[in-house]
């Protein structure tokens, strides 16, 4: 068989895509990760890791917030994007997890105009007889 | 038991478990013509049409209860009946079935494959389906020769397999492709017609080359495209016209959720492994396949923490299975000298699908690793075969399932 023919290229495709969109840098770059992720999950159906990938990011509302969520925070004109920290007294610590020294910056309830975050179970959520949730070892 | 008094051409639904034994009369279950005497059963979670082909009455043994339901007409197309009537005919040698998913393509073969036994002893039926296999284990191709009517190619059992080891041929086309011309040969050895029921895998480029490559594979005298309008038509493009034949979709035909797909296999494999022991293999008699380790030369690594390293041929590097980490100066080193270094730590194997094969690729049973021993060069199995070490190689899938045949991941392809 060819390259072609394995769905292998959605991915590829797929990450290509992520790069061309209105994202920050840092929410691209997780974007890519999880869809990776997504890949080894499900490395038999590289198209249907592919078509959870679209379903990654989704819109959520501050009460609803966890701790160590990958989160994207529009914010009084500004993005931010990155890993909850901590959540106290209205106010949330987003993490920079791809910045040298991962900076943190913390912004009121009241100032957030946007938040989504990464969906650790879409493929659970889209593909439930899929999902293993396994851990490999090889590498 | 139940008493079920049929006009000529009433069709009722009968629901499995059940055992249909004919009192009278003479009908019709899935091209099976059964007279006075004859009996039949419908297996569990099928609900099959009956048809009367005269005034009949059968007794019904049904242990759901469920009340059989008439139906105003027959569920079968009359352009089935040409087909098989010419087949009958002229008896072809290979039949290769083409229908998307859930377009019935399992029960037209059985109906072919029923009816073909009236002008013929016996008939080889292959189940190329991967996933919710009829004959074979998930993960196989099966062959049966079937030579009594039946309601269920599950009840038939298999003659042999060919191991591909996925649900989906998509990542292992070669594997897949070679199974059925092997599986073919072996059909044809022994009778005289193969029916092909394929994968419901037939859009993208993917099945566009799989069903390519099964029609050059098999050379079939007809390939049948069961088709609602014409969604399969560019898959017979090179196909001669007289060799091409056109039947309907039954418009009774259900789809099957996937939640339902995924566990219509566990309970196949579970049934499969029910009597599964776990047996040690001596890797150093019997080869592996479809996996790096185990087909190299072996290398003295000095290196802490490593179990078997061995050296694969060219640019394929080496392969290295150890139980501590190595750092990036260690991996760094290796690369330099060996170029690609694979590592695999101890523990990866344990759940993959494994097939036992002869020296023809000819696979008979399955089995779940439990471990493998990398210094002593032994495997550990769940298989309900007696022998397992007996075969000449256990070839390695890319599926996990825990010993009691519950689906538990996926293995990427290549990846130890």
């Amino acid at each position: 068989m060819t390259y072609q023919e394995s769905d292998v290229v959605d991915i590829v495709d797929r990450v290509d895509g992520i790069l061309d969109e209105d994202h920050s840098p840092e929410l691209k770059l997780q974007l890519i990760q999880e869809t990776i992720n997504l890949y080894h999950k499900v490395p038999l159906y590289p198209g249907i890791a592919e078509m959870v990938s679209h379903n990654l990011l989704e819109e959520t509302s501050f009460d609803e917030l966890n701790l160590e969520e990958y989160v994207s925070i529009s914010s009084n004109g500004e993005v931010h994007s990155g890993v909850i920290n901590e959540i106290d007294n209205g106010e949330i610590h987003v993490k920079n997890i791809y910045s040298e020294d991962n900076k943190i910056v913390r912004i009121s309830k009241s100032d957030i105009d946007q938040i989504r975050k990464i969906n650790e179970e879409a493929l659970a959520d889209d593909w439930p007889e899929l999902d293993f949730s396994e851990e490999t070892t090889s590498q | 038991m139940n008493t079920i008094t049929f006009e000529e051409k009433d069709v009722y639904l009968l629901s499995g478990p059940a055992t249909i034994e004919v009192d009278d009369g003479e009908i019709d279950v899935v091209g099976a013509r059964l007279q006075n005497g004859d009996k039949i059963d419908i297996p569990t979670g099928k609900t099959l049409p009956v048809e009367a082909l005269s005034a009949s009455s059968i007794n019904l043994h049904q242990e759901n209860g469920e009340e059989p339901e008439k139906l105003g007409e027959r569920t079968i197309p009359d352009d089935w009946d040409e087909l098989v009537n010419e087949m009958k005919q002229n008896p072809p040698e290979v039949v290769l079935m083409l229908g998307e998913m859930d377009s019935g393509k399992t029960f037209f073969s059985t109906y072919v494959t029923n009816q073909l036994l009236e002008v013929d002893d016996s008939v080889s039926v292959m189940d190329c389906d991967l996933g919710q296999t009829d004959i074979g284990t998930p993960g196989t191709v099966g062959l049966a020769t079937v030579e009594t009517p039946t309601t269920a190619l599950d009840n038939v059992g298999w003659d042999v397999l060919s191991f591909v080891g996925s649900h989906s041929p998509g990542l292992h086309m070669v594997p897949f492709l070679s199974s059925i011309r092997s599986l073919a040969d072996h059909a044809l050895e022994h009778t005289d017609s193969l029916m092909v029921d394929t994968t419901g895998w037939v859009q993208g480029d993917g099945g566009r080359a799989v069903k390519q490559g099964k029609i050059d594979m098999l050379d079939p005298d007809y390939v049948v495209l069961l088709q609602k309008d014409r969604e399969l038509e560019h898959l017979v493009k090179t196909v001669p016209d007289d060799r091409i034949r056109r039947v309907t979709v039954s418009d009774k035909v259900q789809a099957t959720p996937p939640s339902e797909r995924q566990s219509l296999r566990e309970r196949n494999m579970k049934q499969y492994m029910k009597d599964a022991k776990q047996h040690t293999i001596n890797l150093r008699e019997t080869a592996t396949e479809r996996i790096f380790f185990n087909t190299g030369e072996p290398l003295e690594l000095d290196q802490p923490g490593v179990l078997r390293a061995e050296n694969l041929s060219g640019f394929e590097g080496i392969l290295v299975i150890k139980d501590t980490d190595f750092n990036s100066e260690v991996m760094r080193e290796l690369a330099e000298e060996y170029g690609n270094v694979r590592t695999v730590e101890p523990g990866f194997e344990k759940g993959i699908l494994v097939g036992f094969a002869d020296d023809r690729n000819r696979c008979y049973g399955v089995g779940v690793v439990e471990e493998i021993d990398y210094e002593d060069l032994t495997i550990s199995v769940h298989t309900p075969l007696e022998n397992p070490g007996d075969f000449a190689r256990v070839q390695f899938g890319s599926l996990r399932y825990t010993p009691t045949g519950e689906e538990h991941g996926f293995v990427e392809p290549g990846s130890m």
